[in-house]
């Protein structure tokens, strides 16, 4: 079990995330947080890139810093910049990373090959990566983050770049991933994360905004959210009462997913979705 | 409440098994270090990325050297000079290994992914610095000796010089990679101190002299013994702080 | 043991990672964490397990502890504290859980009036609610009712200041009180 306790990061005076409490057992989990949330940090601190200023981060009751090499050992990491030297083929780079992660060189090619055939690289692995697309170097980045078979495993924005064939084929490796370690992926993708993570954690103004499981929450919203078609010269003052959550434009009508405010004859109920969930908590 | 304890046998057994399965490790020594490195990751991988900036530096140390070889050959007084030559310009060598070796992994694309392996940057740069060191030792002796050669200088008095020198420096850079915080400090630190001696050298090189020629040549050897031991001492801390990711 | 020899032993297993120095550190600490084990699961096969458990991660993290910052038996119900929330927490110990002889509990000899409130009934509903607790709070009670710890002692092994100590002691007992109330 990896878990948070109070922890509170600051950089001089800058507090970026504050008393942050979270406990990660084995499952999928996907950090939900726009951009300067302080979502970075968080996975920073999780793979021991940094440390909190305040609190604690422990595995299995053991501070991770003190766990040292050990907890490396469990871990994998994806960061957000996936680097790469430009020259080398996916299997040297592979190779490298597995040689540094400390794995027995015999056991090394053969694993290698098999995370190459997962990720389906296997046809380019004599290629150089410079003439690799963002989508193929990212899938390096994943297939490095799984060499040593890991019990933790951090993906920063694992999709940034992929097209939506890759998309899919990533879900696909992220649920096929068994069942006895933590995934920890970070996005502000609400789509990426829907299908895989049976748990969401939200972060807003530094802190843990909201944990639970994407049914939990979209659950909560429950005869809260609402759709109605209006003429668009009424879209202006219907968005001063109401929360607007999405617009699509159908002639000159709109039709409106909405939240909050009187509630109009012609408004029909909606299911709630788990974009709904993200844009109720950011907006 | 009344509490069952095992019994003593049990309890002996327990003991056994958590020792059995606890992590039970040695503290790194330099040798313990060097030699498991050297074991388990190989040259060819703990220098992988940095052939480049070792070649960089090798062909920069041979263009200065050969070119203030020219120089010292036409001077008045050659053993004067060349001294203050080789005290200013011993470090220089292992001044761009290591602050070139610090900016290619710092710069390097897989950084953060290399802080989360088994064996992190910070141990490749500790076994680095000592390969660095020993490499410029070489370099710097093979260099003093030919150069005495060409000139035919006093060859022991001119070792002593450029070795001490590098001592002197070395020392200075593994307690400025331990004290500072970051490496861009420690690098901009040792900057100083390397192109000071140089720019030093060159305007005053009577003061230099003076003081090279003041020094025997027995408290030469007792000086290298003694910040070669410091040097260890450090670097043995050095090497500690990499392998248990203690912040540098 | 001796302070000295403890502190020669702790040295040993740090620097040579010394199999007999570890097996001697262990064995004069086992019986004291056992019963901190034992007081909450009334189990001994869990109280072993728990207590082999606790010693790995001492085992694991021992080239951390500095005696300069915290005495040793300081240290190791620090550990032990967390170790135990853990694994009460986690899936594979809930389902193994017996049954635990709450009523046979004495609570430490200078309890407040408060504690002495307690009857066996509402320990067993607190011994239910304390799983749920955050880490922090279950670590007070823990060590305060297992433990049998004093509130200088919870706050040192915690690092935390002793009011706070108290304060979020008797916050909880209350919470835990009323919620054993309603259920």
């Amino acid at each position: 079990m990896l878990k948070v306790c109070d922890v509170t990061k600051r950089y001089g005076r800058f507090t970026v995330l504050e008393h942050i409490d979270l406990e990660f057992t084995p499952g999928v989990y996907g950090l939900l947080a726009p951009n300067g949330a302080g979502k970075t940090t968080l996975m920073k601190m999780l793979t021991t890139l940094a440390f909190p200023t305040e609190g604690e981060i422990r595995y299995d009751g053991v501070e991770i810093g003190a766990m040292n090499a050990a907890y490396r050992d469990l871990l994998g990491y994806l960061p957000q910049q996936m680097g790469y030297y430009p020259n080398q083929t996916p299997a040297q780079f592979l190779s490298y990373l597995a040689v540094l992660k400390g794995m027995e060189k015999g056991s090394i090619p053969a694993r290698v090959e098999e995370l190459l055939d997962l990720v389906g690289l296997s046809d380019v692995k004599r290629k150089r990566m410079k003439t690799f697309s963002g989508g193929m170097i990212q899938r390096v980045g994943i297939a490095q983050a799984l060499l040593n078979d890991p019990k933790v495993l951090i993906l920063d924005e694992p999709t940034a770049g992929l097209d939506p064939n890759e998309r899919v084929r990533f879900r696909n490796i992220i649920a096929g991933l068994s069942k006895d370690r933590i995934v920890i992926l970070s996005t502000h993708i609400v789509s990426d994360v829907e299908s895989v993570a049976n748990q969401l954690v939200f972060l807003k103004d530094h802190r843990v905004a909201g944990e639970g499981s994407p049914e939990s929450f979209c659950r909560d919203l429950r005869g809260k959210i609402f759709e109605i078609t209006l003429p668009d010269t009424e879209l202006p003052q219907f968005e001063q009462a109401h929360a607007v959550l999405s617009i699509r434009q159908e002639h000159n009508r709109v039709h409106l997913r909405f939240t909050g405010g009187s509630l109009p004859a012609e408004a029909v109920p909606a299911e709630p979705s788990l974009e709904d969930v993200f844009l109720v908590f950011y907006r | 409440m009344t509490i069952r304890y095992p019994s003593e046998e049990q309890i002996r057994a327990s003991v056994r098994e958590i020792c059995e399965q606890a992590p039970l490790t040695k503290r790194p020594t330099i040798r313990s270090f060097l030699r498991d490195m050297s074991r388990n990751l190989g040259l060819r991988q703990i220098f992988a990325g940095t052939w480049d900036v070792i070649a960089i530096c090798c062909t920069l140390f041979a263009v200065v050297g050969v070119v203030g070889a020219m120089e010292l050959q036409t001077s008045v007084d050659p053993q004067q000079q060349v001294s203050v030559f080789l005290f200013a310009f011993s470090p220089v060598f292992l001044f761009l290994l290591f602050s070139l070796s610090v900016w290619k992994e710092a710069e390097g694309p897989a950084w953060p992914i290399k802080m989360t392996c088994r064996y992190t940057v910070r141990h490749l740069m500790a076994f680095r610095v000592f390969c660095i060191t020993c490499l410029s030792f070489a370099t710097v002796g093979f260099y003093t000796l030919v150069l005495s050669c060409v000139l035919r200088l006093q060859g022991l008095p001119l070792l002593c010089v450029s070795l001490s020198s590098l001592f002197l420096y070395s020392l200075i850079q593994i307690q400025a990679a331990l004290s500072l915080r970051s490496n861009w400090a420690a690098c901009g630190l040792l900057a100083l101190w390397v192109f000071g001696n140089c720019a030093a050298a060159q305007l005053w090189p009577r003061f230099y002299w003076e003081l090279l020629q003041a020094v025997p040549a027995l408290a030469w050897v007792a000086v290298d013994a003694l910040l070669a031991g410091m040097f260890c001492n450090r670097y043995g801390i050095y090497v500690r702080r990499a392998c248990y990711a203690e912040s540098m | 043991m001796s302070i000295d020899k403890e502190a020669s032993l702790i040295k040993r297993i740090q620097r040579q990672g010394d199999r007999r120095a570890a097996e001697e550190l262990i064995s004069a600490h086992y019986r004291e964490i056992y019963a901190f084990a034992f007081r909450q699961t009334g189990d001994m096969d869990a109280a072993m397990d728990l207590t082999q458990e606790v010693f790995l991660a001492v085992l694991q993290s021992i080239h951390r502890y500095d005696p300069k910052k915290a005495g040793f038996r300081t240290w190791l119900y620090r550990i032990a504290s967390h170790k135990l929330a853990d694994l009460f927490r986690s899936p594979a110990y809930r389902f193994r859980q017996k049954t635990v002889p709450l009523e046979e509990l004495t609570l430490p000899a200078n309890g407040s009036p408060e504690e002495q409130w307690l009857d066996a009934e509402e320990l067993r509903q607190l011994q239910r609610h304390i799983a749920e607790l955050p880490d922090e709070l279950q670590s007070i009670l823990r060590l305060r009712f297992y433990g049998e710890k004093n509130f200088r002692e919870i706050a040192e092994i915690l690092s935390l200041p002793e009011g706070t100590v108290k304060t979020r002691y008797y916050a909880a007992i209350r919470t835990l009180r009323k919620e054993a109330g309603e259920s």
